[in-house]
């Protein structure tokens, strides 16, 4: 068992392998309060990646409704059953992730999800909190909530599916830390399935081996986006590197919305596995869920959100999401205008603070037309 | 007159004193010859008889030992049989299996606890049987669902560990599965199979069968993804994992381990095998020459005492690599 400093956590952890952190580390963002659950990242992954057979139900990426819904059924809420409820002091987690709960020489603390489990995607969805009673109404803060949570893998600095492979099937690249199951290894004991507690391990009936989210590395080695952020039409999503081998950089988007800034927080901290998607908070749930879900940074990031328009830095870094088929590494404010460039340090995007507005006489003389605010 | 005279002569009479004499000595040689010979005879059959007593007495003692004795019979049939009738003649060794719980993941209770272990040879070939109590038939995988499955092990060097071996110490082992037999038996599990009536639109760049449109889709693996195109989605097929084999011709596969975690198919695989339910007992019969040309596979001499290992897996117990009961190494003795 090695050490290793889990900075989600601010403290140190044991993990099964020693290991240095990859060159630099992929990490994707989702502002949750954009998302509508279209599942257009669903069906953007699904189509590429998981279309054939054995992989019906197979769903790299969802997106569900919580607090009810979660694919495979229950996945997060089996596991906070069986281990101890997080605790914090400060920024630090003292209570024990899945790594520490069970004897050193045991794998992480996992379940094994049953196959009915996968046969419902979207049970929950659009579920709320609980029942809208007779003559309620809107008063500032709804009494009830939900919110979509999209899911994918989150490439964790500390792979539980890694820890939990006997045959040391699953690895992490040393160049970007996408985390992959080696597909001609793998004999589909399922040891990573029962371990993740993402449960974005899944198994393939018929190719009779684990398979989980790529991280689309053959684009990100070309320096694009993954298609689950390239598709998404609500622009919720942003898809970079996280600086690993020095202190965060100001102007890498990720280092500044995560680690500098930390307006968006990892999922499930507690588990210990250091995932790297990151998540800006709902504003309109209550707080008391959100840290169960995010940690300990919710109210901070939640403020700092709602206080967006004077903090334009920050709001410029939210205006690259889904701006760009490129993966930014470097961004600035100049002027008016959010600018990112990519992994060669070309120029791709340049946004607006403010869009810009065309007003255009009712009479088009060229056309001979009249222009009508109709559509 | 002189007379000439020869010793043929039969007019000429030997003297019979000095006549005697030498008949005398004669009969002596043949008779201590007779004796001679009469008393080497009755001391090798004396010897035989005690190599045979004692080569009985040793048989007993290593069946005592626990020693599988491995008797010739007059040949193996080609396609293997884990019902034939000459099995019903070969020693039974009995095997005690312990729960793995050495490497993780473990488990702590063994879910079959004994097995019957045999072997024959014919010359070139060599059968071994695993027979063992099982009360459920699991021959499908899916998420959570694990397949019944056996395999015998052998060390390539001494020493090697029964527990798969370790660096530098490599062992043979020759694993079967109840999903691969199911496999040949019957088709390429599919997903129908597991899930009979799932229904999906289409597949990518796969070809619809007309055929079976009763078995719940008219796209089955591999008859209906022909086209190189829609074989992309299998990746670990397209990685040649040999656990993604569409077209399986054995049961059974050799491998090669190392120690915990490190099993490797062999390229080639000289073994054959068959396994059948009857009875609430599972019967599996792997058969491969005696030797071979391949410098990964176990060779057997007459003779020559060797070790056997034995793992089995219960898939409704959730048994699945290193979760399975395995046994110490046995000895066994192919009997010239």
């Amino acid at each position: 068992m090695a050490m290793r400093m889990n900075w989600q956590l601010g403290r140190d952890m044991t993990y099964p392998y020693e290991a240095p952190p990859p060159k630099r580390q992929i990490a994707y963002i989702f502002d949750t309060n954009k998302c509508i659950e279209c599942q257009t990242c669903t069906v953007a992954c699904k189509t590429c990646w998981t279309s054939g057979k054995g992989q019906e139900q197979i769903f790299w990426n969802n997106v569900e409704t919580k607090p009810y819904g979660g694919y495979p059924m229950g996945w997060d809420m089996r596991l906070l059953e069986e281990t101890p409820p997080a605790k914090w002091q400060k920024e630090k987690l003292v209570s024990l992730t899945i790594f520490e709960t069970d004897k050193p020489t045991d794998p992480p603390h996992g379940h094994r999800p049953d196959v009915q489990d996968y046969g419902a995607p979207n049970l929950g969805e659009d579920d709320i909190t609980g029942l809208v009673d007779k003559g309620e109404h809107f008063g500032a803060m709804h009494p009830m909530w939900m919110f979509y949570l999209a899911r994918i893998c989150n490439h964790c600095d500390n792979p539980a599916c890694l820890a939990a492979c006997p045959r040391r099937a699953i690895y992490k690249r040393d160049e970007d830390g996408i985390v992959l199951v080696d597909q001609q290894r793998c004999r589909g004991y399922q040891e990573c399935v029962r371990a993740c507690p993402y449960k974005k391990v899944f198994y393939n009936l018929v190719g009779r081996a684990s398979e989980k989210c790529i991280g689309c590395y053959p684009r990100v080695e070309q320096g694009e986006v993954a298609l689950c952020v390239e598709s998404c039409i609500g622009k919720i999503r942003l898809h970079g590197f996280l600086t690993t081998a020095a202190p965060p950089r100001a102007d890498n988007p990720f280092d500044y919305l995560v680690k500098i800034r930390k307006l968006a927080l990892p999922l499930y901290p507690q588990f210990g596995t250091a995932p790297n998607v990151y998540y800006i908070p709902p504003l309109h749930v209550h707080d008391g869920f959100l840290e169960q879900l995010f940690g300990h940074g919710v109210e901070q990031s939640k403020k700092m959100y709602r206080e967006l328009s004077k903090d334009r830095q920050l709001l410029g870094a939210l205006m690259l999401f889904g701006a760009t088929n490129r993966i930014i590494n470097r961004f600035a404010i100049e002027g008016d205008e959010a600018v990112g460039w990519d992994m060669d340090d070309r120029e791709v995007v340049r946004v607006p603070f403010t869009e810009r507005t065309y007003i255009r006489e009712h009479y088009d003389g060229k056309h001979d037309v009249y222009r009508h605010n109709t559509t | 007159m002189s007379t000439a005279t020869t010793p043929l002569d039969p007019q000429i009479r030997p003297d019979d004193e000095q006549y005697r004499g030498h008949r005398v000595f004669l009969l002596s040689i043949l008779v201590t010859v007779l004796l001679l010979a009469v008393g080497l005879t009755m001391i090798h059959r004396d010897q035989q008889q005690q190599v045979i007593a004692q080569q009985v007495a040793h048989q007993q003692q290593l069946r005592e030992q626990g020693v599988l004795l491995i008797p010739k019979i007059s040949s193996i049939p080609k396609q293997p049989d884990p019902v034939a009738e000459f099995w019903t003649a070969a020693p039974i060794r009995k095997v005690t299996l312990k729960p793995q719980n050495v490497a993780m993941p473990a488990v702590y209770e063994a879910a079959i606890t004994e097995a019957d272990l045999q072997a024959v040879w014919d010359g070139s070939q060599i059968a071994f049987r695993v027979s063992w109590a099982d009360s459920t038939v699991d021959q499908n995988v899916d998420t959570a669902r694990f397949t019944d499955a056996v395999a015998i092990q052998f060390p390539l060097v001494r020493d090697a560990s029964f527990m798969m071996g370790g660096k530098l110490f490599p062992v043979q082992i020759i694993q079967w599965k109840a999903l691969w037999q199911k496999d040949i038996d019957e088709h390429f599990q599919d997903v129908q199979d597991v899930h009979p009536n799932y229904w999906a639109d289409f597949y990518w760049f796969a070809t619809p069968q007309d055929k079976h449109p009763a078995q719940g889709s008219p796209y089955r693996v591999p008859e209906s993804f022909q086209n190189p195109t829609a074989l992309m989605w299998f990746a670990a097929h397209q990685s040649k994992n040999p656990e993604a084999q569409f077209e399986r011709r054995q049961p059974v596969q050799e491998m090669i381990a190392e120690g915990f975690g490190s099993l490797v198919a062999q390229t080639d695989s000289a073994s054959r095998g068959c396994g059948v339910y009857q009875n609430g007992r599972w019967y599996i019969t792997i058969v491969r020459p005696l030797t071979t040309e391949d410098r990964e596979d176990f060779q057997f001499y007459p003779g020559q005492t060797d070790q056997i290992g034995v793992a089995i897996w219960e898939g409704s117990s959730k048994n699945v690599g290193g979760r399975k009961q395995y046994s110490d190494w046995i000895s066994l003795q192919v009997q010239p």
